[in-house]
């Protein structure tokens, strides 16, 4: 079926999932009083979130294309979060439990880095093992039989987890207390060396597309009927590189975001005054 | 942070980290992404090497309670811990080089083939940075026991960070080298 | 007993070498300044014999099928002449002005570390000497300076010219790895207390990340030199093909480090730029955040776009195109410079002073290797144009007229800080027409060369080649043009050393840190500071009425 065809066919789109989101957008612009700019990232990190598990790109993965779920993961856990974290409102910040909590983060951010690799390396172990139970062949070595525990583990969980890891992940750099945020060069280090950990195993991904059990493996994985037909080793190195070079033009980005702020010498007060006062407008 | 030398050895671990990183690559990629065969791996023995890293892992412990011994004033505590710390890491040592001889009476070296050669690269420049290692540790415990005491507490924290680093290094390398053939 | 022992240290910043005394002071010198001017003079040498390689690369091409030099001899030639300039010669110099110029410039007395600093010279120096010594003990390296295998291995070559390239390159990048330490370590704990990180000098920010990208490259080179050495002498495997190896991993590790190698030799240039143009504009960088930021977007990308040196290596599509988007957008970061830089000219008060006149040179030259360079990052154009006279064409516009000029912008504006001189300007603007004037001969038409063909390394050409002849000839002349302004710069040092030291604290008008001690420093740098309350310190001191924004 051709490309259009697949994604104009409203079968395709989900409508309960469509609805969830319009939902939680109203529920949000009437409970919350937030600035405007924090209502477009609500808004935007909703239809990527419907992008990712709604659209006709979640049911492309059905037909085992790694590049999908990979952008999926992109949007999931790398831009989400961070978008989220710039949405969440004033009013919640409110809560003391909530305000000590993120305070905390200064402290425990190696815990939470480690917690950001662990949940991508952990997750790749997890989804190879995943398709090997459903494939019956092994998966970069990794072998896991049908009936094996991993496919008891609901998707709709292991979205939630990757979504929430992604969040502590980022609230080291991105918390929305001043207070809680390393410094602005740690902030750039802490990415840069997640960025070394993430191109790591993007570089495996690639590499890893030509060897020998990538190509006996085809027969499962039919990627004719697909509106987007590649073959495996192509949408086996699309993966790795989409891990590799628009993950880490995000960081490249994230840090020039970071440093522009700081070059402008505001302080950590200066800038929760301005927010302060712009909120209170 | 203003200890400069902790700064630097941070910083030179982190380096170092790199260059490990490297070899680690030219091992994987000659396991996975080759279609040659390991030759070397049948012949390791991980159950004994694992016992050695235990010793490794050891003298880390023994480093860290040395050190806070040592910042708390107690100089007989901090040279036990210190002595022991090297000699756990010398019985590493002698572990790998026994392992070494194992191997090349089996006539596994370093030009046997593309796994010898990963392999004696990957394990010697550990080995390497691990006799570096207990060098370090011994002049600051030489040291501690003449009059020029405060060199020891100055050299300690990046002599610490070192020792840990070799310890860190040591678990990766076992494991892609010694425990995924087992997988 | 005490352990400091009281040392009578010579109160002369700069001894005369014609004592055994000053000899020895030098020798054993743990001084930043005093290293710094040893690294520039190694570099100034090594970039003579580096140059007379040159010179004899341009003689035998000057004409078709020339048989002046073998061709055994010529790949030894251009594979240390490439492997001199880089890593003897460019390196060095901005090394060397790294570490003269940051503890000043931060208002420090001293580098952090002065022991490692002399540490990583004298292993830059002993690298250097011991490749040279190739040349008496059975030949030069001559697999070229990226030393590809299995051309470097045992089987083709079986000289011990690619040992000594392995070994002296172990050695220098040892250096380069402690040098890269000491500029880290130094910025973060021996800065001026009021200096904050966001109020650094941009040639000493340009420097710290330098820092960071010497420690993360260096590394991975002495792997893959390691590696070798290993596959060379004990037989191993790692890079021969037909027992097992890979030929392609030596590629991929050099190309790690390669590319971030030459933004390792761009970011100081780029620094030395950014303070030469706001002081003979008479205005203040403009868009310092962007210079600033862009600086750490390219060390960061820098490690993720080494492919682009290995497209017709038979990666898949899929990969070529990704590592091209990523070499694109790559480009990005150094036109924003470029753009700021422009942007601090306009309206600015020009004092057209020979460093000045290299600057400018270098925006014109610089750019049109960045431009060259961008177009490779299309793959079809790079699969044409790949190991063609084009990429030498590009790589000199980059390395000379961008790492070069910039080096030589930075000598004549600093020369009288470091030797309380001033360089000859009339002979500086001989120097500089001929050299810029050769340059762009040599190389402008290379492009051409290239697009028509001619392949990169060839030691000789058939003489019924349409216009290869002739472009090559101009390109020789081009080079004599060069050799002659280089012969200018030298005495212009010659002339200038000779002169007694009569220079002011701030003969420029500038306004870093760097400006308000005497020419030269005395041994200590600074015995008081000025208060340092904005990116310009000696700006707000001289206008108390109109002071930069304050930053702490």
């Amino acid at each position: 079926m051709s490309f259009t065809g697949y994604f104009f066919n409203i079968d395709n789109w989900s409508v309960p999932g469509f609805l969830a989101v319009m939902v939680l957008f109203v529920s949000y612009l009437i409970f919350f009083d937030t600035r405007k700019l924090q209502k477009l990232a609500f808004g935007l990190s909703l239809i990527l979130i419907y992008l990712a598990l709604g659209s006709p790109l979640a049911k492309l993965t059905s037909f085992g294309l790694h590049s999908i779920v990979m952008l999926q993961h992109i949007i999931l856990l790398m831009i989400t979060p961070i978008l989220l974290l710039k949405a969440l409102p004033n009013s919640l910040l409110q809560s003391s439990w909530l305000v000590s909590v993120l305070n905390k983060v200064k402290n425990t951010y190696l815990l939470l880095w480690l917690l950001g690799a662990v949940a991508m390396w952990g997750g790749h172990f997890f989804s190879a093992a995943l398709l090997s139970a459903k494939t019956g062949t092994a998966i970069c070595g990794i072998n896991a039989t049908a009936g094996s525990w991993v496919t008891a583990m609901p998707s709709g969980l292991s979205f939630a987890l990757l979504v929430i890891a992604g969040l502590l992940f980022y609230l080291p750099v991105f918390n929305p207390l001043d207070s809680g945020r390393l410094a602005p060069l740690k902030r750039v280090v802490y990415l840069f060396t997640a960025c070394v950990s993430c191109s790591t195993l993007g570089l495996y991904v690639v590499f890893s597309a030509n060897s020998a059990a990538a190509v006996e493996a085809i027969p499962i994985f039919n990627t004719l009927r697909n509106p987007l037909p590649m073959s495996l080793r192509n949408d086996q190195e699309l993966a790795g590189m989409l891990m590799w070079v628009p993950g880490c033009i995000l960081y490249v980005m994230e840090s020039v975001n970071i440093l522009l702020k700081w070059y402008d010498g505001e302080t950590a007060e200066e800038s929760t005054v301005a927010a302060v006062k712009i909120s209170k407008d | 942070m203003k200890d400069k030398g902790k700064l630097l050895v941070l910083f030179l671990i982190a380096s170092e980290a790199f260059f490990f990183i490297a070899l680690i690559i030219a091992y994987v990629y000659y396991r996975n992404f080759t279609n040659a065969t390991d030759t070397v791996a049948a012949n390791l023995d991980a159950m004994r090497t694992g016992i050695f890293t235990l010793f490794l892992v050891g003298s880390s412990v023994t480093l860290i309670f040395g050190k806070r011994a040592l910042k708390k004033g107690n100089n007989q505590t901090f040279k036990l811990f210190m002595a022991l710390t090297i000699l756990l890491g010398a019985v590493f040592m002698v572990g790998q080089i026994t392992e070494y001889i194992g191997l090349y009476h089996k006539q596994i070296t370093l030009n046997k083939d593309v796994f010898g050669s990963s392999f004696f690269t990957l394990t010697g420049f550990h080995g390497l940075h691990v006799i570096l290692g207990i060098i370090a540790l011994s002049i600051l415990f030489g040291v501690s026991f003449t009059k020029m005491k405060p060199v020891t507490l100055a050299g300690i924290e990046g002599v610490d960070t070192y020792w840990h680093f070799v310890d860190v290094v040591w678990i990766f390398v076992f494991y892609f080298v010694y425990i995924t053939p087992l997988l | 007993m005490s352990l400091f022992i009281d040392i009578p240290e010579d109160d002369d910043q700069l001894p005369a070498l014609n004592t055994g005394r000053g000899k020895l002071i030098w020798i054993s010198s743990v001084d930043h300044k005093q290293l710094g001017i040893m690294y520039l003079w190694l570099a100034l040498f090594f970039f003579l014999i580096g140059g007379i390689e040159a010179m004899i690369i341009r003689a035998q091409l000057a004409s078709a099928d020339n048989d002046l030099i073998s061709p055994e001899l010529y790949n030894q030639i251009f594979t240390m002449h490439g492997t001199t300039m880089i890593f003897l010669a460019l390196m060095p110099a901005l090394i060397g002005l790294a570490t003269y110029l940051l503890p000043l410039m931060i208002g420090a007395n001293e580098m952090a570390f002065p022991r490692l600093n002399a540490f990583s010279f004298w292993m830059t120096c002993m690298g250097g000497f011991l490749m040279y010594f190739s040349f008496f003990s059975g030949g030069a390296p001559d697999a070229g300076w990226f030393n590809y295998a299995p051309l470097s291995e045992n089987n083709y070559s079986s000289t011990a010219g690619v040992d000594y390239y392995l070994v002296g390159l172990i050695l220098t990048g040892m250096g380069s790895i402690g040098a890269g330490l000491n500029f880290v370590t130094t910025v973060l704990t021996l800065r001026s207390p009021q200096m904050k990180l966001n109020m650094l000098p941009l040639f000493a920010w340009m420097i710290f990340i330098n820092g960071f990208l010497l420690l993360a490259a260096f590394p991975l080179l002495n792997a893959g030199l390691f590696m070798m050495l290993i596959d060379r002498q004990f037989d191993a495997h790692f890079f021969i093909p037909s027992t097992g190896g890979s030929a392609i991993l030596w590629q991929h590790f050099f190309w790690a480090f390669g590319h971030p190698e030459v933004y390792i030799l761009a970011l100081p240039a780029f620094g030395i730029i950014s303070e030469v143009i706001p002081v003979f504009s008479r205005k203040p960088i403009f868009g310092y955040k962007f210079i600033a930021a862009s600086t750490v977007a390219i060390a960061l990308l820098a490690f993720g776009v080494w492919i682009h040196h290995m497209f017709a290596a038979g990666m898949s599509n899929t990969v070529n195109g990704f590592f091209a988007a990523s070499s694109m957008l790559i480009g990005i970061p150094t036109g924003i410079k470029v753009i700021n830089w422009i942007g601090t000219m306009y309206k600015g008060s020009i004092r057209m002073t020979v460093s000045m006149m290299f600057t400018m040179a270098f925006l014109i030259d610089f750019t049109i290797g960045g431009l060259s360079g961008a177009s490779f990052a299309i793959v079809p154009i790079d699969w044409q144009l790949t190991d063609t006279y084009y990429v030498v064409a590009h790589i000199h516009y980059v390395f000379l007229g961008g790492t070069a000029f910039g080096i030589f912008a930075g000598i004549f504006y600093w020369f009288p800080k470091i030797s309380g001189r001033h360089l000859s300007e009339k002979l500086g603007k001989w120097h500089l027409w001929l050299f810029v004037l050769g340059f762009n001969m040599t190389f402008l038409l290379q492009h051409v060369l290239g697009i028509l063909g001619m392949p990169r390394r060839v030691y000789t050409y058939p003489v019924d080649l349409s216009y290869w002849e002739v472009l090559n000839l101009i390109s020789s002349l081009g080079a004599i043009f060069m050799f002659a302004g280089i012969a200018a710069f030298l005495w212009n040092i010659y002339v200038t050393l000779k002169k007694p030291r009569q220079a002011d604290d701030n003969p420029w008008e500038a306004w870093t840190l760097e400006w308000a001690t005497t020419s030269p420093p005395q041994l200590q740098n600074f015995t008081s500071l000025p208060p340092v309350h904005s990116r310009r310190p000696l700006w707000d001191l001289k206008h108390p009425d109109n002071p930069d924004k304050k930053l702490n």
